[in-house]
């Protein structure tokens, strides 16, 4: 019958709906889900670098013009609240201490 | 309808995973440049110190098989230790010459003179702030003959199996100082410097 919906379609329009809805849940949840974790990840490697900077300076006995005393290249800034645990909880960075 | 389905079902999959994913490029931002910067810095350092004492070296033995060769009348052992330390010298002076030619990145600068346990650190806090590398307050060039005042010249005696050797201070004392031949690193790139000298207990051969 011309001009009517049927049954089969509108279900069908439904199901195509349903899917689009979870896939766009889908990718802002996985998008928030990436943003937590590079933000640790990156942390973590801050603090690698930052280490491996300190060691190249101390090992060399060079003298560092940025030193972690005193607010120069060695101060971590936590991206999230203070205590979040960097290197596996081995490790805890407070905002602006020197790890 | 199936196809459909199935393409839905890929496509959110792989939006998901590149919504996952998009963030991370942020991990570039940090890398371990500073530390490679230092470590060139000592590298350099250390490139610089190995040419003083190979210079020193080679010249010495050079200066010392030259006056060998003279006549066995014309020799005494002060005109030698003299010949020895004139030969270091011009050694140094080419040593000096060639100053730039530890890259685009890297000024150096061979000196002598005395300093303190604190000279290290604060000529290269200077020299960061000064932006150029410098000799140590106090100190000389490497080319100036005051310099021949820091070679400490044994002479070899074949009764003792000695041979000819030089050590790189000053048997002067000036205070807590201590005399030294080294040289100034600054890098006006990396904002980095450092001072290195020859150990006064080395014996150079």
């Amino acid at each position: 019958m011309k001009g009517q919906i049927t049954l089969e379609e509108l279900l069908s329009f439904g199901v195509y709906l349903f899917l689009l809805s979870l896939l766009i849940a889908a990718v802002f949840t996985a998008k928030d889900t990436g943003v937590v974790w590079s933000s640790k990840v990156e942390l973590r490697q801050e603090a690698n670098s930052l280490a491996r900077t300190h060691d190249a300076f101390y090992n060399s006995n060079l003298y560092n013009p940025e030193p972690w005393e005193g607010g120069g290249a060695g101060y971590v800034e936590t991206k999230e609240d203070t205590g979040v645990p960097v290197l596996e909880g081995s490790v805890e960075v407070a905002n602006g201490e020197a790890i | 309808m199936r196809g459909y389905l199935s393409f839905l079902l890929v496509l959110a999959i792989l939006v998901g995973i590149f919504a996952f994913l998009a963030p991370f490029p942020a991990l570039h931002a940090s890398s371990d440049s500073r530390a490679i910067e230092a470590e060139r810095t000592n590298a350099v350092s250390m490139n610089a110190k190995e040419a003083l004492a190979e210079s020193t070296s080679y010249w010495l033995r050079a200066s010392a098989t030259a006056y060998d060769l003279l006549p066995e009348p014309e020799k005494n052992p002060i005109e030698r230790k003299l010949a020895i330390k004139a030969g270091i010298l011009g050694g140094w002076a080419l040593l000096a010459a060639g100053e730039d030619q530890f890259g685009p990145d890297f000024e150096v600068k061979f000196w002598c003179g005395h300093i303190t346990s604190r000279t290290k650190p604060e000529h290269s806090k200077t020299m960061i702030a000064q932006g150029n590398a410098s000799v140590c307050p106090g100190c000389y060039e490497i080319w100036n003959p005051i310099c021949t005042e820091y070679i400490i010249v044994e002479q070899k005696d074949p009764a003792k199996d000695l041979d000819d050797n030089v050590h790189l201070t000053s048997s002067t004392h000036l205070g807590a100082g201590f005399g030294v031949v080294g040289a100034s690193i600054y890098s006006p790139r990396y904002k980095t410097a450092n001072l290195v000298y020859i150990p006064i207990t080395e014996e150079i051969k």
